[in-house]
């Protein structure tokens, strides 16, 4: 069975209907001059010998198997803002966050700071507890009993967008 | 053999902490979410009662506190409460090989494989790795049934000095104690007409009710009476239900979101609910052989109005098309223009599994372009057979991977003014891209 692909052009006059019903804008006809044939099957076509790879197909790689550990507790967020350009996490970025990690020093964090999300590096100073910036226009933000405090969880992969 | 030992775990103020996970300054601040339309409400945290509102109590007698008291107020966020409740369950399971899902923020787990002696540390450390994992708190019952869980649950939640965790298996000095305390109408199981008829005859406490004879219960309340009362006494009759039960009946209704009083408006809705139904049909692998359709008007207004009309299906089918024709003809004949409609809703009952569909008579003739054609049974199967099962699973599948609704029947209409109101709801922080938290950097 054949179906025929066919090129368009578009109409050059625009409907429009009255305001209650949908906008129509552009009208397209379909083009017939040119045609390409494609095979197209409904029933899969038993060849007449079975592929000589069948006994070593693999699964598809999956993003989500390689960089979910915990799913019920991974969580992604956006970011904004540009404090964590040094770790590589730009405004825009999208990071995946795990609760389940327990967080250590060093580690990027996503912290709850007076009600807020925010994302910062986690740094014990010994006694002290600070949430470090990866940029110098940035200085570290100490947390001490009078802070509202609490860590979210720990960010364990950022996705930039390259194009 | 080990006797029987149930936890019952159960999540604080589910939808609100659901909220505040996303939006911390609910852990403190007061918190309401609203019910279907935004009318009342159906949730509220601890800092919200403290300001005297009750659940159940109408929106509009809260409003005012929005200003003078900085309460906050959420629509009810179904996808975001769905997650969620998926992930608490799915976290429970690493601590029970059987877990029993019993309601959206509620599960019963089996605790048979942890020492007696360690079953609290057991419970406090399920509490610490869902609060971590997922953001929620728990409490956590726990007993030899399922009665007495939910007994020892409820205490655990409301007492100040348990944190939250309550063991009573076997513990017969502790459990007399405390049904003692315990009001009859707290019992789970015991249901309001119950309550009325324990009452009248003196049976306030659940104490009392598991200490009457066993003659008198089952003739008052039937076997199930007595199941519970047997469990109230420690002998555990209700198992965990691990798999869930086939269902009898799949409803979709709403409340219209502002009354619908034209015809074409109704019809939308009951393509919308039908459309939906069908689709969970599908999911679930049945067909239906009986449809009704109820549509009904604002119980709050005057004149109430309440009708409903119900067709056979000769065929079972979970097919939206055929489903749809059924549930408009059904709907001309509900149609009334004196009438503000409120609230419509389709129901299938009589369900099948979909691969055991008893083809009738009439099936046969309709198959080859509607010229009468008797199939033999020595006949081939036509590929137009397939034809309408491999539609509805094409739309399906769109629909799940953009978004629901993104394919739908022009009966289901666009505009849609009637859809439910929920002018208060937050993100779907977790199942929307566009809707996901954004951090400050």
């Amino acid at each position: 069975m054949y179906s025929k692909l066919a090129t368009s052009f578009p109409n050059q006059r625009c409907h429009r209907t009255d305001s209650s019903s949908v906008l129509v804008e552009v009208v397209y006809e379909a083009d017939y001059s040119s045609c390409y044939k494609l095979p197209l099957f409904l029933i899969p076509v038993v060849a007449g010998f079975p592929s000589p790879c069948e006994d070593y197909l693999e699964g598809k790689l999956s993003l989500d198997e390689h960089l979910i550990k915990h799913p019920a507790a991974t969580f992604f967020v956006r970011v904004a803002g540009d404090s964590m350009v040094g770790a590589g996490i730009h405004s825009g970025d999208l990071l995946l966050v795990d609760r389940a990690l327990k967080p250590k020093h060093g580690n990027i964090v996503i912290a709850v700071v007076n009600g807020e999300l925010t994302v910062k590096r986690l740094h014990y100073a010994g006694e002290r507890l600070l949430l470090v910036a990866e940029n110098e226009r940035y200085s570290p933000l100490e947390i001490n009993e009078f802070t509202e405090f609490q860590i979210w969880g720990v960010v364990t992969n950022a996705i930039h967008p390259l194009c | 053999m080990l006797k029987q030992c149930l936890a019952l775990v159960d999540c604080n103020a589910f939808y609100c902490s659901s909220q505040a996970v996303f939006e911390p300054r609910f852990w403190t601040s007061p918190l309401v979410v609203l019910s279907n339309n935004d009318g009342s409400v159906v949730a509220l945290n601890k800092a919200a009662k403290n300001l005297g509102i009750q659940k159940t109590q109408p929106f509009f007698q809260c409003r005012a506190l929005m200003q003078s008291a900085n309460l906050a107020v959420r629509s009810s966020n179904f996808p975001l409460y769905g997650d969620m409740s998926a992930r608490v369950m799915e976290t429970l399971r690493q601590f029970s090989p059987s877990v029993e899902v019993y309601s959206v923020d509620e599960a019963f787990l089996c605790l048979k494989h942890v020492l007696p002696q360690s079953r609290t540390e057991y419970a406090h450390h399920i509490r610490a790795v869902v609060l971590q994992h997922t953001g929620i708190p728990i409490s956590i019952g726990i007993a030899e049934t399922k009665t007495l869980a939910k007994v020892a649950n409820k205490i655990a939640k409301h007492s100040e000095n348990l944190d939250e965790v309550l063991d009573i298996t076997e513990a017969l000095a502790q459990q007399q104690e405390l049904l003692a305390t315990l009001s009859v109408l707290d019992v789970w199981g015991v249901g309001s007409q119950w309550g009325k008829m324990l009452l009248a005859e003196g049976i306030d406490t659940a104490l009392k009710l598991r200490d009457l004879p066993d003659w008198w219960v089952r003739k008052r309340m039937g076997v199930v009476g007595l199941r519970t009362v047997f469990e109230l006494r420690g002998w555990s009759c209700l198992p965990l239900e691990l798999v869930p039960r086939r269902r009898k009946s799949l409803m979709v209704s709403r409340t219209f979101g502002r009354s619908v009083c034209n015809k074409r408006e109704l019809e939308e809705a009951i393509a919308s609910f039908t459309a939906r139904a069908a689709y969970k049909l599908r999911r679930e692998q049945l067909a239906t052989s009986a449809l009704s359709i109820f549509v009904s008007s604002s119980r709050f207004k005057e004149n109430y109005y309440y009708n409903s009309a119900r067709s056979n299906l000769l065929t079972a089918s979970n097919h939206t098309p055929t489903l749809l024709e059924y549930a408009l003809t059904l709907t001309q004949k509900l149609w009334r223009d004196d009438v503000e409609f409120a609230k419509a809703g389709v129901r299938f009952t009589k369900l099948t599994d979909e691969d055991v569909i008893q083809l009738s008579l009439f099936d046969a003739w309709q198959l080859k372009d509607k010229q009468p054609v008797q199939l033999s049974l020595f006949d081939e199967c036509d590929l137009q057979e397939k034809q309408p099962e491999q539609l509805m699973q094409l739309v399906d599948r769109l629909n799940i991977h953009y978004s629901r609704d993104t394919l739908r029947f022009a009966a289901m209409g666009t505009h849609q003014h009637w859809q439910t109101r929920a002018q208060y709801r937050s993100n779907r922080w977790t199942t929307r891209w566009e809707e996901i938290p954004v951090v400050k950097c």
